[in-house]
């Protein structure tokens, strides 16, 4: 048991397993066959009928899809679509599928669409047949028995199942449009791509055929035109009165110039305070010099200073000897003498003459120029601020300038995309004029629909070889999981323990046949 | 004995066995089983747990083996009277068979076998179905035709129908002096195996051994 869980699964052992239960296998693939051939067999052919229309390229303004879209699909750029593109736009949009929608419920036909259909028109007399009607809410999905009873919700399906069964596209590389619808029932696709193509011809009528709209659509063309002139007079006035070419260009300039002369003014700024600093400190030096100097002089202590010293020394002796009680007059004329030493000079000149110092002088030379330098450095910081204040003032009406004109520029920018609009608009109303008059040759059905017998996508075939591979499939995966889960003898050594008997011999697996071949000899048994 | 004038294709087997490797795993069985020229314990039973595990084809292989080996007359006894085949395979005559000489219907008592090409090689089909085989199995003159072949054949190999499918097995096995059950290698299952040989002990029958059939 062990030596099957641990025996590994060669192509040949598994090719073994799945031919001993060849009998299973095939019940497997015939049972899926046949399930295949049913679903195939139950499987519907789809029919389909299309119908070309040929758009002329050139006439790009031939009409807007503006209007077209007003009542369609909202994600229609206006401005991005040519003739063409506006034509696809149309054919796309929900409104012509609405459009649609109402055409199929008033049809004479008898468009069977399923049970969606079968509330309007001539196809109500079939509800008068009680018994289709039992088995149709026999058969019919919940969601159509729901949807039988609300008029809006019948609608929308109607509207999705057209949506599902009719393609619209253009044939790549050409400006052909191709209307395909498919149905299992041919003879409803060629109604309903009928029915698309006249719905489509009316949708692309109606909305063009505004004659009496040229006039008025002229006149806000000339509104919208005055307005833009308006405002470019505007403009150009703004600019003879400011005196601006452009406005962005002086912006630049000035804020350039404000930017040079700002550093000029750091500049200044600094070498003033720079002379400021060493004309103080001349001041300094010049405060402790002497302006004039004395030759010959003869020094002796001031006899006023001597007589104060040696009274205080008296004093002093006197104090130490007094009881701490009477020193208090001491102490007081002590104090006041004190003070009297402090203004008396202690030595006295006499003799000699006085002549200027020549290092105060020449300071005082180098003060003064240094003072003189200072200011004008200060008058030059001055005449920048003031300049700097002029360019500011000039930035200022610039910007103010500039806001004014953005500000007409946008307007204009509106009323042009008004204009342009309403000349499309006009041009669209010229074109409806053409149409209604039967000019009109951007449109031209090529190929009208036909009622095509031959029914598309016959998948029958590959239904049918589907299941014949999903049986194999299954088949062999069936006969893996068998070999897997079903144990069988592979090995003496399993035989003997399983037997509990020794094991005789082992015979290979040969087949006559085969060994027929092997001697090359012609078989002559049965 | 009678001797037919068309006898069974068996000859041609014996060139094919000298370049497979047949030959050498019947020898091999050959020796597993102890049978020799003597005779003795040459009364060889071989069954199945079901059909289609090759009982019939590996039976009369043995028996080509064996009288390539020992030159000794060789009789190969066809038991199975449910589905018989060994007439079709060596294209002889259906009849007479074994049901007739268990029997006696249409014959005299005696043994009749049909020889074949190669020599000393004997065969004996079943002669067709038989509606109540255990009663024909379990009859003195089976007994007794077992005795009268083994007076005249040293070695005869008996193929007997499935153990687990029918009643008469164990009846006709149980006369021999040895039986072997042949299971087919990634077909029989273990727990039929394990069924089969606990039916052969159970009632009785001489096994020796197992052959394991069709090894991959």
């Amino acid at each position: 048991m062990d030596d099957r869980e641990n025996l590994k699964m060669s192509p040949q052992l598994f090719l073994a397993a799945v031919l001993r239960r060849k009998l299973l296998f095939l019940i497997v693939v015939l049972l899926c066959t046949a399930a295949a051939g049913y679903m195939a067999l139950k499987t519907t052919f789809s029919y389909e009928s299309s119908a070309q229309i040929l758009v002329k390229p050139g006439a790009r303004e031939g009409f807007s899809v503006e209007s077209a879209t007003l009542r369609g699909t909202p994600i229609v750029d206006r401005h991005a679509y040519t003739e063409f593109a506006n034509t696809l736009a149309i054919l796309q949009s929900r409104d012509l599928l609405d459009r649609l929608v109402d055409k199929v419920q008033e049809s004479k036909e008898n468009i069977d669409l399923g049970p969606v259909t079968k509330t309007q028109g001539v196809l109500e007399k079939k509800e008068w047949s009680f018994l289709k009607e039992w088995v149709d809410k026999l058969l019919m999905p919940p969601e159509y028995q729901a949807v039988k009873n609300n008029e809006d919700q019948r609608r929308e399906l109607l509207r999705l199942i057209l949506a599902q069964a009719i393609v619209v596209e253009q044939i790549p590389g050409t400006t052909v449009v191709e209307i395909t619808a498919a149905w299992k029932d041919p003879r409803v696709a060629y109604v309903i791509t009928n029915l698309m193509l006249e719905v489509f011809r009316d949708h692309y009528r109606e909305f063009f055929r505004d004659r009496d709209s040229i006039k008025f659509i002229a006149d806000l063309v000339k509104e919208s035109e005055k307005k833009l002139q308006a405002f470019i007079q505007k403009e150009e006035d703004l600019r003879v009165e400011y005196k601006i070419a452009d406005v962005g260009a002086e912006i630049t300039q000035v804020l350039h110039q404000i930017g040079q002369l700002q550093e000029s003014y750091t500049e200044c700024q600094v070498m003033a305070a720079s002379a400021s600093g060493r004309s103080g400190y001349l001041d300094d030096m010049l405060k402790k010099m002497k302006p004039s100097l004395r030759t010959q002089t003869n020094t002796t202590i001031n006899p006023e200073w001597s007589a104060i010293s040696l009274r205080l020394q008296e004093l002093q002796r006197l104090r130490a000897s007094t009881p701490r009680s009477q020193r208090a007059a001491i102490d007081k004329e002590i104090k006041d003498l004190n003070d009297k030493l402090q203004k008396e000079p202690m030595v006295v000149q006499s003799g000699g003459t006085a002549t200027p110092n020549p290092l105060f002088t020449r300071l005082q030379e180098i003060k003064m120029t240094w003072e003189a330098d200072s200011a004008g450095t200060s008058n030059k910081c001055t005449t920048i601020a003031s300049e700097i204040q002029a360019l500011r003032l000039r930035h200022d009406t610039l910007r103010r300038v500039d806001k004014i004109l953005q500000g007409i520029k946008l307007e204009r920018r509106l009323v042009e995309e008004e204009l342009r609009s309403h000349r499309r608009s006009l041009q669209a109303a010229k074109t409806a004029d053409q149409l209604a008059q039967g000019h009109i040759t951007s449109l031209k059905v090529i190929e009208r629909p036909e009622l095509n017998p031959n029914p598309v996508r016959n998948r029958k075939p590959l239904v049918l070889a589907g299941g014949a591979l999903f049986g194999i499939l299954a088949g062999i995966g069936l006969c893996s999981l068998l070999y897997r889960r079903v144990r069988e003898i592979s090995s003496s050594g399993q035989l003997k323990e399983v037997a509990g008997h020794k094991v005789i011999g082992a015979v290979p697996a040969c087949r006559y046949t085969t060994l027929l071949k092997k001697n090359n000899q012609k078989q002559h048994w049965s | 004995m009678s001797v037919k004038t068309k006898k069974p294709r068996i000859g041609h087997l014996d060139r094919y066995f000298n370049k497979t490797v047949m030959r050498e795993a019947l020898a091999h069985i050959i020796s597993g089983l102890e049978l020799n020229e003597t005779g003795k314990g040459g009364l060889v039973g071989l069954t199945a747990s079901s059909h289609g595990e090759g009982v019939t084809t590996l039976a009369l292989y043995l028996g080509v083996e064996v009288v390539r080996t020992f030159s000794k007359p060789t009789l190969v006894v066809e038991a199975n009277c449910r589905r018989p085949g060994l007439a079709s395979y060596c294209k002889a005559p259906k009849s007479p068979g074994l049901k007739d000489v268990v029997t006696g219907q249409g014959l005299k008592m005696g043994i009749k076998v049909h020889s074949t090409q190669l020599e000393n090689l004997f065969i004996l089909p079943a002669g067709g179905t038989h509606p109540h085989p255990l009663g024909l199995f379990t009859s003195e003159r089976y007994t007794r035709f077992i005795q009268e072949a083994r007076m005249r054949f040293p070695i005869i190999i008996v193929d007997a129908p499935p153990i687990l499918q029918y009643a008469e097995t164990s009846a006709i096995l149980k006369p021999l002096e040895l039986s072997a059950l042949i299971v087919s290698a990634g077909e029989t299952r273990e727990e039929t195996v394990q069924q089969a040989v606990y039916n052969l002990e159970d009632q009785g029958v001489k096994l020796v051994g197992t052959l394991l059939n069709r090894m991959r």
